[in-house]
């Protein structure tokens, strides 16, 4: 596209574009379709969540979101120059590399210099209150405190976006909130967009200015939710949020129902 | 590893099994312990079994390492490449399974009849355990571990280096020491001929000559040796693996 045209202007104004999306995993011959026609958009600022039943296909999104799937049909745009951090489901970290070294890994590969790869480290353990276990392995620490290990590493590149696929569904529900806290902090003060695929509807509300809903086989969007109060104090605590998740549970509900009958 | 007071405990009880059979059986054929150890310390000190001790070690350790070395970077390229995992792995479901103790002439006609051929013959056994479970061991990769790092930006050499080698190197290092037995087995073989150095060579001698103090003495040389092996392939996963060892 000719980069002068009026109308990237208005694209550069978001920071992720998904077009009319669609993808089939090709197994021992059989087709599959996973996605069918995704199309959404997320203004730079906002945050977006993404939600449906087990199976729809939320982690296929978000790998086409990091670029480590590609698309046959459609496609995922990103504003130029944007930066991806990525957590995947499950075996993000690298058992076999202490903390220090999973979160010097990033920096590593693109080869910053060893004294600012090291500073850098530093900072990023410091802010997710891990400084004293650099040195530990993954397999030492609790699971609330490798999610923090992770989302070191993820931020420890400065990105624009912060992809993450189910990052706190297997923590206890007070780590849980925690965590939630300090992606609201990341994305409310540091300005990064977190993209969090969940199945947890208080999350996604929580979370995600704008909730992305997907139905099931194929993954296709049955809902978008305009979550504008996302982010302000006391939101969760608010009637306004309960109403939200409700109409959510129901939507949510209402696809599973059609699908057994 | 066990304690190491276990260890010497089940050594003394090993010795006191020895003793009681020794005593039981009454025969020329099973010597007493004490007579052994004896035996093997005046020739280890003498320095003729240390000398045997160690060539056999070293026609060991350099037919392991062959193995090993050739077997590992070829296990990880066959487990990560489709392309070639199609082409070759046919060859191994079709060589893996053969005793491969009867290439031993054309061994012996490839590199004659001395160290070169014994070390070459142990390099081979070696070689398919390892490859086999180096290819399997790769292909059991987690996959969200590399894509874990091609989302930080990594290319294939690197992918190898951060990840596909250490998610293996556990299951190949087990691997290893298991196939420690065979190797010293394989190097008994080898020693039982066309050489007057080593282990091998001493257990046939002694035995021909029906001198059965000599002939246990250079068997629990050969023990020992199979066993400092061992040691030595454990501390070294212990060293390159240690996130295996947390408290
Ligand atoms: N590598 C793959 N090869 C073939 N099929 C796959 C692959 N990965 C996922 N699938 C299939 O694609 C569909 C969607 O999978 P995906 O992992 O994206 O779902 P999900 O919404 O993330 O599920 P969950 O909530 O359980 O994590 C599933 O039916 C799954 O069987
Ligand atoms: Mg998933």
């Amino acid at each position: 596209m000719n980069s002068s045209s009026p109308l990237t202007c208005i694209t550069e104004l978001f920071m992720i574009t998904v077009e009319q999306l669609s993808f089939c995993y090709q197994s021992q011959g059989v087709r599959q379709q996973v996605l069918q026609d995704v199309s959404f958009q997320v203004k730079a600022g906002q945050s977006c969540a993404i939600i449906g039943p087990s199976g729809c296909g939320k982690s296929t999104l978000l790998f086409l979101l990091a670029g480590l799937l590609q698309a046959e049909q459609g496609r995922v745009r990103l504003a130029e120059g944007a930066r991806c951090g990525t957590i995947l489901q499950n075996y993000g970290l690298f058992p076999w590399k202490s903390v220090a070294e999973n979160v010097a890994l990033g920096l590593r590969l693109q080869k910053v210099a060893k004294a600012e790869c090291s500073l850098r480290v530093r900072a990023a353990l410091e802010e997710m209150g891990l400084a004293a276990f650099s040195r530990y392995y993954p397999g030492q620490l609790s699971g609330g405190m490798q999610q923090r290990v992770a989302l070191a590493r993820a931020l420890v590149i400065q990105p624009d976006i912060l992809l993450m696929d189910e990052p706190l569904s297997s923590l206890d529900a007070l780590t849980r909130e925690r965590l939630q806290n300090l992606i609201l902090e990341l994305w409310q003060e540091r300005q990064v967009m977190p993209v969090v695929v969940t199945h947890s509807i208080e999350e996604a509300v929580f979370l995600g200015r704008r909730i992305i809903v997907l139905g099931n086989a194929p993954g296709r969007i049955i809902a978008q939710v305009e979550n504008r109060e996302a982010g302000k104090i006391n939101y969760r605590q608010s009637s306004l949020f309960f109403q939200r998740c409700n109409l959510l549970r129901s939507t949510l509900l209402e696809e599973c129902d059609v699908r057994q009958a | 590893m066990c304690a190491k007071r276990d260890l010497l405990l089940a050594a003394a009880l090993l010795l006191c099994g020895w003793e009681i059979a020794a005593l039981l059986l009454n025969s020329m054929a099973l010597p007493q312990p004490w007579q052994v150890l004896t035996e093997f310390g005046t020739e280890l000190l003498s320095g003729r079994l240390l000398d045997d001790i160690l060539i056999s070690g070293l026609r060991a350790l350099a037919g392991v390492a062959l193995g090993a070395v050739s077997a590992i970077p070829l296990g990880l390229l066959i487990g990560n490449e489709p392309a070639l995992n199609r082409r070759l792995s046919p060859f191994i479901y079709l060589l893996y399974p053969m005793p491969h103790v009867v290439l031993l002439p054309l061994v012996i006609i490839l590199f004659g009849i001395g160290n070169l051929s014994k070390i070459v013959l142990i390099g081979v056994i070696i070689f398919f355990q390892i490859l086999v479970t180096t290819r399997d061991a790769s292909r059991d990769i987690p996959p969200n571990y590399l894509y874990s790092l091609q989302t930080l930006g990594a290319g294939s050499w690197q992918l190898y280096c951060h990840v596909i080698l250490p998610a293996t190197l556990p299951k190949i290092l087990t691997a290893l020491r298991i196939s420690i037995g065979t190797a010293v087995a394989i190097l008994f073989f080898v020693e039982s001929f066309a050489t007057t150095r080593g282990l091998g060579y001493l257990i046939m001698d002694s035995w021909g000559r029906a001198d059965y103090i000599a002939l246990y003495s250079a068997i629990t040389g050969m023990a020992l040796l199979g066993f400092g092996l061992y040691l030595l392939l454990d501390r070294l996963e212990r060293r390159f693996c240690p996130w295996n060892h947390l408290e």
